[in-house]
């Protein structure tokens, strides 16, 4: 069935109005926080210029934690009651967890390559995270090359809530477990020593997160009307014009 | 364009000599490095410029997919139209959808 569109066009303006928005918050953040985190914040005594990494390293494990979460909370919602924009949520999160996912152990590597003269380890906070990462990249490839039937799609919101359950491993691996993965935002001991580090920080944080809200609004409504398009050209079928609009 | 023409495009720091040397060799110099150097400041505001330019080239971009997406919904807007305002499903929907399964649309 073909739902009213005669609503949408004021709705579509009050969107637009609201990421664009969002989309200049999120410009001034990270432009602002560039400046403070390469001009004002200052040099780390001991691993000098490479440590001011860890201002964009900690925000983008934060976002890739984002992704999976929205994953989990679609997922969730769409085994409950399935709808277009449930998975939606899940497809995106699930996209934004891979990206800064990508982010998170690109740039550890670089850091590592400094601090602890190798690119890669097999620490336990690093493999959990290459873990996470697989399986929000296994998610991806199952939704481009399974289908994307609501079998398919449950089978993907099943693997979405999985993968979540590796996340609360990531965040204490690094305290159970033996390895290389330092500690600094904790509550016994570490931290920044400098009220500008603490600036860089907060600032990394607030501009991240609102580049990565940024990205899952705009897969999300890339999302949504790949779903729209492909009800229409199942309605175009039913009503016999499939020769006209079928891929 | 010959070499002197190129020297007066490019002119070299000049040599205590009043008289400048024709040889190129004679006009060779050595760059060498300064730690802490006197454009260090200037240096890194250009990196953060280019940071930052690339940034908002990026959400730039991202604001252009956000246009696209507003056209391309516009579209789809027509379409929907356009086919409510064709027949309603008819016994002819079975058989276009098993032609455009088959892929022999």
């Amino acid at each position: 069935m073909i739902p009213s569109t005669a609503a949408r066009p004021s709705a579509r303006g009050r969107s637009t109005t609201g990421f664009v928005v969002l989309l200049a918050l999120a410009t001034v953040l990270v432009v602002t926080a560039l400046d403070v985190i390469f001009l004002r914040a200052p040099v780390e005594r001991t691993m000098g210029i490479v440590q001011k990494i860890f201002y964009f390293h900690v925000p983008s494990a934060v976002c890739m934690y984002v992704g999976a979460a929205a994953c989990f909370a679609g997922s969730v919602a769409y085994l409950e009651e399935p709808t277009d924009l449930r998975d939606s949520i899940g497809r995106a999160g699930a996209e934004l967890a891979v990206l800064f996912g990508v982010i998170v152990l690109g740039t550890g590597s670089l850091w590592a390559s400094k601090a602890w003269g190798t690119y890669w380890t097999w620490d336990p906070r690093l493999t959990t995270v290459l873990l996470s990462v697989l399986v929000y990249v296994a998610y991806l490839v199952l939704r481009a090359f399974a289908g994307d039937g609501q079998g398919e799609r449950k089978f993907a919101a099943a693997l979405g809530i999985l993968g979540a359950g590796n996340l609360p491993i990531i965040h204490y691996s690094v305290r159970k477990w033996a390895g290389q993965h330092p500690t600094v935002i904790t509550n016994k001991g570490g931290g920044l020593d400098h009220p500008d580090m603490k600036l860089a920080l907060t600032l990394g944080f607030a501009a991240m997160i609102s580049v990565a809200a940024v990205f899952l609004w705009l897969r999300i409504r890339g999302q949504m009307l790949e779903s729209r398009a492909a009800h229409l050209e199942a309605e175009a079928l039913d009503r016999g014009l499939g020769e006209g609009v079928t891929r | 364009m010959t070499a002197s023409a190129a020297l007066t495009f490019f002119p070299g720091p000049s040599p205590a000599s009043s008289v400048p040397p024709t040889d190129a060799a004679d006009r060779s110099t050595t760059f060498q490095a300064v730690e802490g150097g006197t454009e260090l400041h200037s240096g890194q505001t250009l990196v953060v410029a280019a940071y930052a330019g690339l940034w908002a080239a990026m959400m730039a971009w991202v604001l252009l997919q956000w246009s696209k997406q507003n056209a391309l919904a516009r579209r789809l807007d027509e379409l929907e139209a356009t086919l409510a305002s064709v027949a309603p499903p008819g016994p002819a929907a079975a058989g276009a959808r098993a032609s455009a399964h088959r892929g022999d649309a």
